[in-house]
Parts: structure tokens; sequence; C-alpha cells
């Protein structure tokens, strides 16, 4: 397959042997790490794009506070927030939902039993692309419900998104260093078929062969090698990728959100991979032969 | 065609094992260049198909000084010169049909033409019948042949040639020296290695002595009798030949001589 005429020898080389395997491991490597990429990316996308549009305002209780004024003061606080702009709208949560967000903390008769009082929560929906001024809201609010609080929920939005962006950049190093390696093996598979063919490539220089002509031969067969290489890699991250989809499929299968997130519009970006590992393997074939082959007397 | 003025030869910090070597060889000339074995003929050819620099001296072939020549001068250089190896220097993975192809290939020739031409002038050296065969599978002589017919497929306008009858026996080895005056009747300037002494007497051409690491240009009887050629050091290039020409739409013109040789070989 892809046979090409060559005046060297390189397909009876040792080292070469096994190169088209080792293309094929790195081919694989790079596309499960591209996908896992892609999918913590795509993921952290979406989950900022949704919490950035939501705020939650607490109202801290007041003692002694009956129950007209406590209406009151919470209906002050939801016109102070829908008057600020970029607001969509405004739900002020019942104490039933205060109590259960707060179980965690307070257990499940929270504020009940206990005789606590439970905090006011406004949750406010925010208009996508746009930024509310919070400390001019803020402001406003202290007249309204003084002690009143925004969480934007930026701390656990950082943290969250820290987790997710070291994820992703682990996932594009490992891509990086695939290649890289890559480069490496296929480099390092030319200088041995150059050493081994020394004596053809002073021949054919001494017919009167450039550089050029030697590095073609080595580059034909780096595209025919990383050719079967790549196609070995897709197959098995695709085959991968196939196993994966059938495991999610199956109920409390860890890796279903991950398989559900992964988008068909990313097949495109990983077919790259292969096609990248080829064109790699060509390139840096042909600068380490003409490298290698201007140190040499002839 | 070739300058040599003063020049000498050193592998790294040796003793220097040619010295103070000048002279000319005019276009269209043949020589032998004479010596016992280890005597520096085969440096004094490295260095004219450029594959050794001088240690010191001045080196002009085809008119230009080799020592300011850049890498990418040396393809179009070598393409004008052919070499016949005295190891042969064949490639033992490709058939004599793809050896002899070699030079055609790298000069960018249609396949179409090779297919032509390289199996007429592997008939004309007779080797008619062994266009696919390995070098492995050839004997001494027909790996010399097939080697004299790399080093002439692309009509080079200089032909070196190392020992080209070492490796051959006597009846052999002035066939292939036929061959080789043949070339030069066609333009080709010929300059062979031999320390056949022997062989050397038997065809009236100059010669380049070797000894002690000088080179002595020596007459030929003959030709100091008749005079009928220049002498290569007052001679201009205007007593050359053609110098080049297409090998894809020129065939072998004197495929006539070579293929009675050839007959006369397996005969």
């Amino acid at each position: 397959m892809l046979r090409f005429r060559t005046d060297l020898p390189l397909d009876r080389d040792s080292t070469a042997r096994f190169l088209p395997w080792i293309i094929g491991f790195m081919v694989y490597l790079a596309m499960i790490a591209a996908t896992v990429a892609l999918v913590v990316d795509h993921v952290t996308q979406r989950w900022q794009r949704d919490l950035s549009g939501q705020l939650t305002v607490e109202l801290p209780a007041v003692a002694d506070e009956d129950e007209a004024a406590h209406k009151q003061r919470v209906e002050d606080a939801v016109d102070e927030i829908a008057d600020t702009n970029g607001i969509l709208g405004t739900r002020p949560l019942d104490q039933a939902e205060v109590r259960r967000l707060l179980s965690p903390w307070l257990g499940d008769q929270a504020g009940e039993e206990l005789g606590v009082a439970l905090p006011d929560l406004i949750a406010v929906s925010v208009q996508p692309g746009i930024r509310p001024n919070l400390s001019e809201l803020a402001e406003r609010l202290q007249s309204a419900s003084p002690g009143a609080a925004i969480d934007d929920h930026a701390s656990f939005n950082a943290g969250a998104m820290g987790f997710l962006n070291t994820i992703e950049v682990l996932a594009v190093s490992v891509l990086a260093l695939v290649l890289a390696a890559t480069a490496g093996v296929v480099a390092f598979v030319a200088r041995a078929g150059l050493s081994i063919h020394r004596r053809i490539v002073e021949i054919v220089h001494l017919v009167g062969a450039h550089d050029s002509y030697i590095a073609r031969q080595f580059q034909a067969q780096a595209f025919r090698y990383g050719f079967i290489g790549a196609l070995i890699g897709t197959l098995l991250a695709a085959a991968t990728l196939l196993l994966a989809a059938v495991f999610a499929a199956r109920d409390a299968a860890p890796i279903g959100p991950a398989v559900q997130a992964f988008q068909p519009w990313m097949i495109w970006p990983l077919i790259l991979i292969p096609l990248a590992a080829v064109l790699i393997a060509m390139i840096t074939v042909r600068i380490a032969v003409l490298t290698a082959l201007r140190r040499m007397a002839y | 065609m070739i300058l040599f003025d003063g020049v000498a030869v050193r592998y790294g910090a040796g003793p220097e094992v040619l010295r103070g070597i000048s002279f000319t060889l005019a276009p269209g000339s043949f020589h032998f260049l004479v010596g016992p074995s280890g005597a520096g003929k085969s440096s004094l050819l490295k260095l004219i198909y450029l594959g050794l620099r001088p240690a010191a001296g001045r080196v002009e072939l085809f008119g230009r000084d080799v020592s300011v020549l850049r890498r990418s001068d040396y393809p179009g250089m070598r393409r004008r010169i052919g070499v016949v190896f005295q190891d042969f220097r064949l490639i033992e993975h490709l058939s004599a049909m793809d050896n002899v192809a070699l030079p055609l290939r790298i000069a960018g020739v249609r396949e179409s033409d090779i297919k032509r031409h390289v199996p007429e002038l592997l008939g004309w050296v007779g080797l008619k019948h062994h266009l696919d065969a390995l070098p492995a599978t050839l004997s001494g002589g027909q790996q010399q042949r097939v080697a004299i017919a790399r080093a002439v497929i692309s009509r080079p306008s200089l032909l070196l040639a190392d020992e080209p009858t070492g490796n051959v026996d006597d009846t052999i080895g002035v066939r292939l020296m036929y061959l080789f005056e043949e070339l030069n009747k066609m333009g080709t300037t010929v300059v062979i290695a031999t320390h056949n002494e022997g062989l050397v007497g038997r065809f009236s051409h100059r010669q380049l002595r070797i000894a002690n690491g000088t080179v002595r240009l020596v007459e030929s009887p003959a030709d100091a009798a008749d005079g009928a050629a220049p002498h290569p050091e007052t001679s201009g290039p205007e007593a050359s030949g053609p110098e080049t020409s297409d090998p894809a739409t020129s065939p072998p013109a004197a495929s006539e001589p070579i293929e009675r040789d050839a007959r006369e070989a397996s005969a």
C-alpha cells in the first residue's frame, strides 16, 4: 500500500519498521487528549454561561419584624433589583425553598426547631451579555433592606472554572507533547535511516542529486508511514469513543455527562489531528534530513 | 576543462598525499592516470568529481574555481561528470536497469524516455538480458559494465574511471577501453586511472604519471610521433567535441561496434 519508488531501501530499516504503530499510538493519544480538551472546553463555556446569568440577593432576617413589614421590605428590595439595568427577572424564594437550601448545614428542620430566623433569598436572572452595576445595586439595596448582600457566584465560579481550565490545559499540553514526541521519533528514524544508507546517499549525491532529492525520498516514506499510523490511531480513537458512548448509555456510568457533552461538530477538529500528524512527520523528516545532509562532507 | 594549479591533498592531520600538482586537461582529451597502488590516483579523481577538497592550490572544473562553489552548485557540476568507481558503487537493492537510470531520474528525465534509453544502453554494453538483475547476481565484469553504463547514460562532458579494468580479465578490459575511446570520439573528456601498464601500453594516449605525491605529464609515443592530438597544456576549448546533450533525445550513436564487442564477449 502507498509504495513509492525510492533509491534508498528505507522500508528495510529495522528502526522504521515500527514507525506506523508508533505514529498510530501517538495519533490515538492525541485524539483522546483533544477530545477531553474539547469536551471540557464546551462544558466550561456552558457552565460559565449558565452561572453568569444568575445572581442571588440575600436579605438578612430582622428580629421582631411583623409580617407586613417583612413583606414590604422584600417587595422594596425586588423593586430596587428590577430597576437595575440588565436584570431580566426576579423571583423571591419562599421559606420552604430557603429551608431546603440550608438543610445541608442546618438539618431538615432548619429555622423551625432551632429557632433561627432565616434570611430571604431572591433569585435574579441577568440578561445574557450584560453585566449589571452590582455595587450601585448593593448601595440602593441597603436603604430597602439593610445588610442585603449580592452573591454573583464569583468565588464558586472561579474555583470550578479554574479546575476545568486546568484539565483543559493539561489535555492541550498532552496533545502538544504527543505531537512533539511524534516529531522527535520521526526525526530520529530519519537520521538513523541516513546513517544506515550513508553509502547510497553518497552515491546518489555523486551522480548529481540535490539534497532535496534525497529528502523527498524520506518524505515519501514519512507520508506512507504517517498515513498508515494516522489511520490506525483514528480507528482506535473512534473505537474508544464508541465504547465510551456504549458505557455512558448504561445507568450510573460516571462518564455519562462527559459523553453527553460531546458534540457532533467536535469530529471536525479531531479529524485534523491525523492529518496534522502526517504533515508534521513529513515536515520534520525534511528538516532533519536536510540538516543532516548539510553536515555531510560530500 | 580541468585545471590543477599547485594542488595538495591531505587527509586530516596526516602528511600530504599529493603536493604541487599542476596540469591542464583540454576538453575532448583522453588521459591515463598511471601510478602504483596507493600513489594517489583515487585522491586525484576525487578532487575532480568534487568528492574531496584540496588542502592547497586551485582546482578549476568546466572553467569554474571549485573552491568558491556553493554546496548547491555541486549537483549541477556532478551531472556533467560520469564516474566509474573502482568498487563500482552500484546500489545493491536496485536492478541493473534502475542503477543505470539513477542519473536520469535525478535529472528529472521522463520515465518513458528512461524506459527507452536505458535498455538500449545496457544492450550496448552487452547486458540486454540482465535488465532486472540485481548487482549481487551479476559477475564482476557485468557489474563493471553496469557501472560504466550508469556513468555514461547522461552523456557526461567528463568521464572518470578508477581502475575500470581492475576486476575484469584482459579481454574484457580491452573491450571496455574501446568503449571509452568510442565515448571520447563523441566528445567526452576521459581520464582513466589504472596501474595496469600493459593496458596503457596498448593504447596511444597521454599519461599523467603519479609518483611520490607528484604528477608528471607523459606524451604517448604514438602521439609524440604523429602529433595528431593537441598538447593538453596548450590546447584550447575549441579542441573539444560536443560537451553535453540530452540523454533523452540522444541515444547512443555508436551502438554498432559496442554490440559487436558484447557479442564477442559472450562468444
